[in-house]
């Protein structure tokens, strides 16, 4: 087990050396930098700004290195926790992320949460009782919230409480803790607020962890061991209990590491259409404004969260099934 | 009534039809299964199996129809998705009729009534109102404007599906400037619904290309391989989608715009195809028919191509068609951000990016009907995936 | 078939379990009727598809979802008192004290009979609470001490073994112990050999033997063997689909078989007779279970088939000696149905 845990933590580090390029050369990728941008916007709004102070800028930010020298520079900063500086907020990106990461984790771990605790009960009902009305009627729903994009799902909700309420907004806090530092108060207000965009980012991945649930469950109460439980004379629902829901849990934790990345995906779509204060309208910015460190810092992040996900469900599997345990010992 | 009272009713009752039935059935499936199941390629099979899945049939047919009106949307569409009249500007969808409350009869041709706007002169607020008294019949195959059928030069036409003669017909309503919303809907599927079939296509070849170096070299390509695969699904797919479409630049033609919206929706798709392909190749290369072919002297080419990608890309195709549902997403949400297709394009997405304003929604919520076109688009293909996959299963029995 | 006795343990009277899909009703027991002496070994054998596993899972009651006992009783004996089994509820608590206690069984499959994420202690220190109410550490004991006595190498280790970690056999022997646990009346066997070695076959058989004489239980031994019959069996039960053929003693059945049935499938034994083998296969395949055909359903493949009356009415179950009974025509006797 301890084996198998190092090998998949140090197959990570060439993994997130991939992933580091691929985000330097993703930010690289727009034609122009972030001076040629920021004069753009000057120019725009009517200013003249002279060769000279433009070179300058660019001196200042390591803009006139060649691309793979700013790589190099940016990998080695990343081993010492520095993300590099944000252009466009004057400010270390790390701290910028920092700022606006605690609500996306928020909303994702909620989801998450609402996912699995929703998902999971449903999938063994429908098992058990296949083809009954209950399993028709939460297949149907979740193929429902398996054909609605999350984004749309938060534009309908927004419609909805507004033509119900006259509230434009379905934000994370009331009025008066917006802008509070973080304290008892405002985590007990943001509780009142997150349900909604966690219910919105958790209803796709809900209704596909209902499905592996429920088939995995089909799957297992088959099994002969379950046939043989009966006739050891355990009831059915002990039986139910104790092997096949045990088992069929297998499957769906390994599901985490993939439910993970979508819902930090549908994190970021849902705040944005939402207007939610978390790393998604910052990101956008960065993307438009080719603010590069903070874009590529952001997706560079995300990926880590990523990772760790994966890494998590690896973990709660080879505890949770013997069979991986020893298979990888 | 006692358990097997019920259950000597149930068998004697239709024990006759239950007979008849499967005598029948068993006929085709001897005729079928005898002779044809010897002789039966790969993809006849499939067909059967996929026959079967009737929610999958559905859906197919649904989408297949869908494909039609994109194909002939100009004709389909009672307008021309870009001319806007401002007079009707946020009309809602008409109701249609067949029977006249006015006249208390019936018409056999359906019917909508005239629309005229209102201005409410204290609150500045438009309203519609129906003119009950003037009918517009609805009339097919009429001509409507100009249009040239996918803009190929000597199609040009003026033919359309179904029109009125006076005032506007608008099944969907219309936009905040006056777009007939159907005519706009029918011209996105063209782009929605391309995206994912082209994105397929470009993943399909990019990950048998990669897959099959990767498995039928192996060493450190293989590894290599694997570890950028990994990367690559290790990253979020929204942030990367966006990052990448943020690339393109905004001066760029229409159409090199959707393709490089297309390249970037693929760049996730290949790497599970690839990953099948590799696990498929390493073990089909122990495979008895593949170590016959290559003693035969079969170059390798002819071994990968004759022999080895035939065994299983079926089940290739059928994966990925899963895959179309978030290639339809993935468009529609970059345009939505705005980040992928631009305004004069026509796209669901596109249309969403009109409807995210609040005060819009609230005036207007028809205009969050390309969703729904979105959301059907996504369920049919996932059950025509899920039926394809199920089909092309080697290991599912008949 | 078979007249009942005082001394019978398990009797078995016209069973009938029918399966129910959309393809139609499968009759997979018409009409069994056994009885299982007490301390006796009964052996059922039949090819696959005839029935013998589902004979196990209606005397427990434990069929799969869409299998029903339609009709029949199973009556159980325990000192002098008769329990209809088919008259309990399917989840009673009455049954479920019987299943494991009174009626053990073991499985074909020892691989997936156990639970892949519980080790094999647990899943047989869970019989020996539920039905015999010893402590956690009791029970860990006993259970220590029957895998010691079924012969599992280092019971005290493997007790704490997960079954993917044990040979084919050992996982055999864990799946007896567990059977066994609770020290049965009856226990059922159901093709215990098919799905380990060669080798391992005779330990297990030679196990199952050893445990009966031990613990004087009674057996009945499904399988598909015809030569574990012969070594182990008192009684045979030749069964053909869903229904009994031949009843009778293990010297009657071996020595003097009545219906072309058994005769066939002792035919289709290889034999080593100077030098070179015989092997008689029966004709045809066992058909479809979903329409058997009318009269006798082994006519179609019946090498002594007479016209007009084997494919028009069911033959009546005949006694043609003490103790032997047969379902066939060849032997007389009116239509029984």
């Amino acid at each position: 087990m301890l084996d198998f845990l190092m090998r998949r933590m140090l197959l990570m580090i060439p993994t997130l050396f991939i992933v580091s390029g691929i985000s330097f050369f993703v930010i690289q990728a727009p034609p122009g930098d972030f001076v040629t941008a920021h004069v753009q916007r000057l120019e725009d709004r009517g200013q003249i700004v002279d060769r000279e102070a433009i070179e300058a800028m660019r001196a200042r930010y390591g803009l006139d290195q060649p691309a793979h020298v700013q790589y190099v520079r940016w990998i080695r900063s990343m081993f010492r926790g520095d993300l590099g500086m944000s252009f466009d907020w004057g400010a270390p990106v790390s701290r910028v992320i920092a700022r606006r990461i605690p609500n996306s984790l928020i909303i994702s771990l909620f989801s998450f949460l609402f996912v699995y605790a929703v998902a999971i009960p449903i999938g063994m009902l429908s098992a058990t009782r296949q083809y009954s009305v209950a399993d028709y009627f939460f297949t149907f729903v979740a193929f429902v919230g398996l054909g609605i994009p999350n984004f749309l799902f938060a534009l309908v909700m927004l419609w909805v409480v507004y033509s119900m309420t006259g509230q434009v907004l379905i934000g994370l806090f009331s009025a008066e803790y917006v802008d509070a530092a973080w304290s008892w108060a405002r985590f007990m207000d943001m509780l009142r607020h997150v349900w909604i965009p966690a219910i919105i980012v958790g209803t796709a991945g809900t209704a596909k962890i209902v499905r592996v649930m429920r088939a995995s469950l089909l799957d297992e109460l088959q099994k002969p061991y379950v046939m043989v439980a009966r006739a050891k004379g355990l009831s059915r629902s002990h039986v139910n209990y104790k092997y096949p829901f045990r088992i069929a849990i297998n499957p769906v934790v390994s599901t985490i590491g993939w439910t993970l990345p979508s819902l930090i995906t549908g994190e970021m779509l849902v705040s944005l259409v939402l207007g939610l204060p978390t790393l998604a309208p910052i990101f956008l910015r960065a993307l438009q404004m080719q603010d590069m460190y903070l874009a590529g810092g952001i997706v560079f992040v995300l990926t880590l969260l990523t990772l760790l996900g994966t890494l998590i469900s690896d973990i709660l599997l080879g505890w949770i099934d013997p069979r991986i345990r020893f298979s990888s010992m | 009534m006692s358990l097997q009272t019920t259950l000597r009713k149930i068998n004697d009752f239709p024990a006759d039809l239950i007979q008849r039935r499967r005598d029948k059935r068993r006929k085709r499936l001897i005729d079928e299964k005898g002779k044809q199941l010897l002789v039966a390629s790969q993809w006849q099979l499939i067909r059967w199996k996929f026959a079967r899945h009737k929610l999958a049939m559905a859906s197919l047919f649904l989408l297949g129809i869908m494909y039609l009106a994109a194909i002939f949307a100009e004709f389909v569409s009672p307008y021309d998705p870009r001319s806007f009249r401002e007079q009707y500007a946020m009309a809602p969808p008409q109701r249609i009729r067949f029977f006249d409350p006015h006249e208390g009869r019936f018409h056999l041709r359906p019917f909508v009534y005239s629309i005229t706007r209102q201005l409410d002169p204290d609150t500045w607020q438009v309203t519609f109102e129906e003119d009950r008294t003037e009918k517009q019949f609805i009339r097919f195959f009429v001509r409507g404007s100009q249009y040239r059928l996918m803009n190929i030069p000597f199609l040009e036409g003026n033919l359309r599906l179904f029109g009125v003669e006076e005032g506007i017909i608008s099944l969907l309503g219309n936009d905040t400037r006056g777009r007939d919303l159907f005519s706009r809907i029918v011209h996105g599927s063209r782009i929605s619904l391309t995206v994912g079939l082209l994105g397929i296509a470009i993943s399909f070849f990019v990950g048998v290309l990669i897959g099959g170096l990767s498995g039928y070299f192996g060493g450190l390509l293989d590894v290599i391989i694997q570890r950028v695969i990994e990367a690559i699904k290790a990253i979020p797919t929204i942030p990367l989608w966006m990052a990448l479409s943020v690339a393109l630049p905004i001066h760029w033609p229409l159409t090199r715009v959707y393709f490089f919206i297309v390249l970037i929706l693929s760049i996730i798709g290949w790497t599970g195809v690839a990953r099948v392909v590799r696990g498929k190749f390493l073990s089909l290369r122990t495979e008895d028919f593949v170590t016959a072919a290559e003693l035969d002297g079969a170059s390798t080419g002819r071994l990968i191509f004759r022999y080895m990608l035939p065994s299983f890309y079926s089940y290739v195709i059928a994966r990925l068609t899963l895959e179309v549902p978030a290639m339809i997403l993935g468009e529609t949400a970059l345009s939505f951000l705005g980040l992928g297709l631009q305004a004069p394009a026509i796209s669901w997405g596109v249309m969403l990016k009109d409807a995210q304003h609040i005060r819009v929604l609230a005036n207007a919520p028809w205009m969050l009907l390309p969703g729904l076109f979105v959301f059907i688009a996504i369920l049919a293909f996932n059950f025509v995936g899920d039926g394809l996959r199920d089909a092309a299963d080697p290991y599912s029995n008949i | 078939m078979a007249t009942e006795t005082a001394d019978d343990v398990l009797s078995v009277h016209d069973l009938k379990s029918y399966f129910f899909s959309r393809e139609g009703t499968l009759r997979a027991i018409d009409g069994l009727s056994f009885n299982l002496k007490a301390g006796k070994v009964l052996g059922i054998a039949g090819e696959s598809g005839c029935g013998k596993s589902v004979t196990a899972q209606s005397i427990l009651r434990i069929l799969p979802r869409h299998g029903k006992t339609v009709s029949g009783q199973v009556l159980l004996t325990r000192d002098g008192k008769v329990t209809d089994l088919l008259a309990l509820g399917e989840e009673s608590s009455e049954i479920r004290r019987i299943r494991g206690k009174e009626i053990a069984m073991i499985f074909q499959e020892p691989m997936t009979s156990f639970s892949p994420v519980h080790t094999i202690g647990d899943q047989i220190i869970e019989t020996i609470r539920l039905h015999r109410g010893l402590s956690k550490a009791q029970a860990r004991a006993s259970a220590i001490e029957i895998l010691e006595s079924v012969g599992m190498p280092h019971p005290s280790r493997t007790i704490d073994e997960y079954p993917f970690n044990l040979s084919g056999g050992m996982r055999q022997r864990a799946m007896i112990a567990m059977a066994l646990s609770c020290n049965p009346r009856v226990l059922i066997a159901d093709e215990p050999t098919t799905a380990v070695d060669v080798t391992i076959q005779a330990q297990v058989l030679e196990l199952i033997r050893q445990m009966q004489a031990q613990l004087g239980m009674a057996v009945i031994m499904i399988t598909h063997d015809l030569g574990v019959i012969a070594e182990l069996a008192d009684h045979v039960l030749i069964m053909y689909l869903g229904r009994g053929v031949e009843f009778g003693s293990v010297e009657q059945i071996f020595h003097n078989p009545k219906h072309p049935y058994t005769r066939g499938l002792l035919a289709s034994i290889p034999k080593l007779q100077k030098g070179h083998t015989l092997v008689e296969p029966i004709k045809g395949a066992v058909p479809n279970p979903y329409d058997a055909p009318a009269g006798c359903p082994f006519h179609p493949r019946c090498p002594q088939f007479m016209q007009g009356t084997c494919e028009v009415t069911m033959p009546q179950v005949v006694e043609v000696e003490p103790g032997h009974w047969v379902a066939c025509h060849l032997y007389g006797g009116e239509d029984q149905r």
